[in-house]
């Protein structure tokens, strides 16, 4: 076998791998929030619309395809299983059929898109499980390692930009902001006789202002340190353990989980295809 | 062979990929150019989250249902995801604030207020119907009758107004913003 031809088996094995555990996460992400009650046609043909100022929300209800999903439950039950299928579809066997990862896509914007139209809050847990869809859009495997380089930078991108949304508004330098974040985000659970060691914990946050603060410049420290993922792989491992203790700490403090976008962890992987450039590219795989 | 140097992505991409290369070289502009407005268009998401400043405060409010004058707890309606009932029920109080005025109104007339035939079809589309307090009643009971002893009797949807006393919110009082009438 060749060496290049080494590379495209190598390639071809990654993809088969993330391909299952991407398809597989999504199915099991849709099979937690069907047990949750948070599918579109479990909220019970919602009557009120909310596409805020998003141009891709726009487009969507111009052509009224929230609106008819949302508002008739067969709709959304049909569709909701046309998506379903069309993941499970894909986790078997999307590096066969070329069009089901785009189709994928596009019912998941669609969903997307209902979704946080009726619920009148855009809820960005799914963000990064939705932009991972591309990177199986192309039947390359060049291309295909490409993308998942570029998804990869995308990831790290998320932590830095978020610290840097924090930095430039300043918002991280106000002594009371954690404090007052903490409030608003468990006034409901906070107006009730309170139980429980993790609210005493929040109760004491909100108390000591300074130790909240000090936990936000440490989150956005965290955040920051993705940015060594731009310039080197070498810290990976260590960016993988922030990522998870970055989305266990936000859980803990701030009752937000995240969960569904966990699946792009997979991206601080050794994958061979994260070392596919084209200096390598005539090269042996680094992992065989 | 003498080791190469090692070049940023976007170069390996140019040399291995033209058509993926312009793809991302697109994307990033859009990126960036929506990270520049401030605003989100999918696939360009903003991760500013938290990020806008939160001044300390002697009053917390939140929109909230009581049934015979009794708070409801919305985080233990079961059937209902609180998170959602909580954006569906702050999205009705603030059109009902501005008298079903929606707020996104004002934004289509700037964008397409020069093309009067589009405006009034964006609108139709982008915007709740004149009959959306009266569904929205209907939705709401519906949806709360799924919760055992919640749906009978006038439902309120009510401002309420909590203080902060170092070791839980008390409520200060609440005023009422719209009424329901539910019947099982």
């Amino acid at each position: 076998m060749t060496e290049s031809a080494s590379w495209i088996e190598t390639i071809k094995r990654d993809r088969r791998w993330l391909s299952r555990c991407y398809y597989g996460w999504v199915i099991f992400v849709m099979l937690i929030e069907y047990s949750g009650r948070r599918l579109i046609h479990q909220l019970g043909e919602p009557v009120l619309f909310s596409p805020a100022v998003d141009n891709t929300y726009w487009l969507l209800h111009l052509m009224g395809i929230p609106q008819f999903i949302a508002s008739n439950n067969t709709a959304a039950i049909t569709f909701e299983v046309i998506f379903l299928l069309t993941t499970a579809s894909c986790f078997l066997a999307e590096e066969r059929f070329r069009m089901l990862p785009v189709l994928f896509t596009l019912e998941f914007l669609i969903y997307l898109v209902t979704k946080n139209s009726i619920v009148a809050h855009q809820e960005h847990g799914v963000d990064a499980l939705f932009l991972m869809s591309f990177v199986f859009w192309t039947g390359k495997e060049t291309r295909f390692s490409l993308l998942l380089q570029a998804f990869r930078y995308y990831v790290h991108f998320i932590f830095i930009s978020a610290a840097c949304w924090k930095l430039f508004r300043g918002s991280a330098f106000l002594p009371q902001q954690m404090s007052e974040i903490l409030k608003s985000q468990h006034l409901a659970e906070l107006s009730e006789p309170v139980a429980g060691t993790r609210l005493q914990l929040i109760i004491w946050l909100i108390n000591h202002p300074s130790i909240s603060h000090g936990l936000l410049i440490a989150a956005v420290f965290m955040q920051l340190s993705f940015l060594t993922g731009f310039f080197t792989k070498k810290f990976d491992r260590w960016l993988l353990l922030f990522f998870f203790l970055f989305y266990l700490g936000d859980w803990f403090v701030m009752g937000l989980s995240f969960y569904q976008s966990w699946v792009a962890a997979l991206v601080f992987l050794p994958w061979s295809s994260l070392q596919f450039t084209s200096v390598t590219h005539s090269a042996k795989p680094l992992v065989t | 062979m003498p080791p190469q140097r090692k070049s940023w992505f976007l170069i390996q991409v140019y040399r291995l990929d033209r058509r993926l290369f312009w793809l991302l070289l697109i994307f990033v502009a859009g990126q960036s150019f929506f990270i520049y407005k401030g605003v989100e268009t999918v696939p360009f998401f903003h991760w500013g989250m938290y990020s806008s400043a939160y001044p300390a405060k002697t009053e917390y409010h939140t929109t909230g249902l009581a049934v015979d004058d009794s708070l409801i707890r919305i985080d233990q309606l079961k059937e209902i995801p609180p998170g959602y009932l909580q954006s569906i029920l702050d999205r009705y109080a603030l059109l009902n604030q501005q008298a079903f005025h929606d707020p996104i109104l004002d934004v289509i007339h700037h964008r397409l207020g020069s093309f009067p035939a589009f405006e009034t079809f964006a609108i139709s589309r982008l915007t709740d119907p004149p009959n959306s307090p009266q569904r929205f009643e209907e939705w709401l009971c519906k949806y709360l009758g799924r919760n055992e002893g919640v749906a009978s009797g006038t439902i309120k949807l009510v401002d309420c107004r909590y203080a902060w006393d170092s070791t839980r919110f008390t409520l200060i009082n609440y005023s009422v913003i719209d009424s329901f009438h539910c019947t099982r």
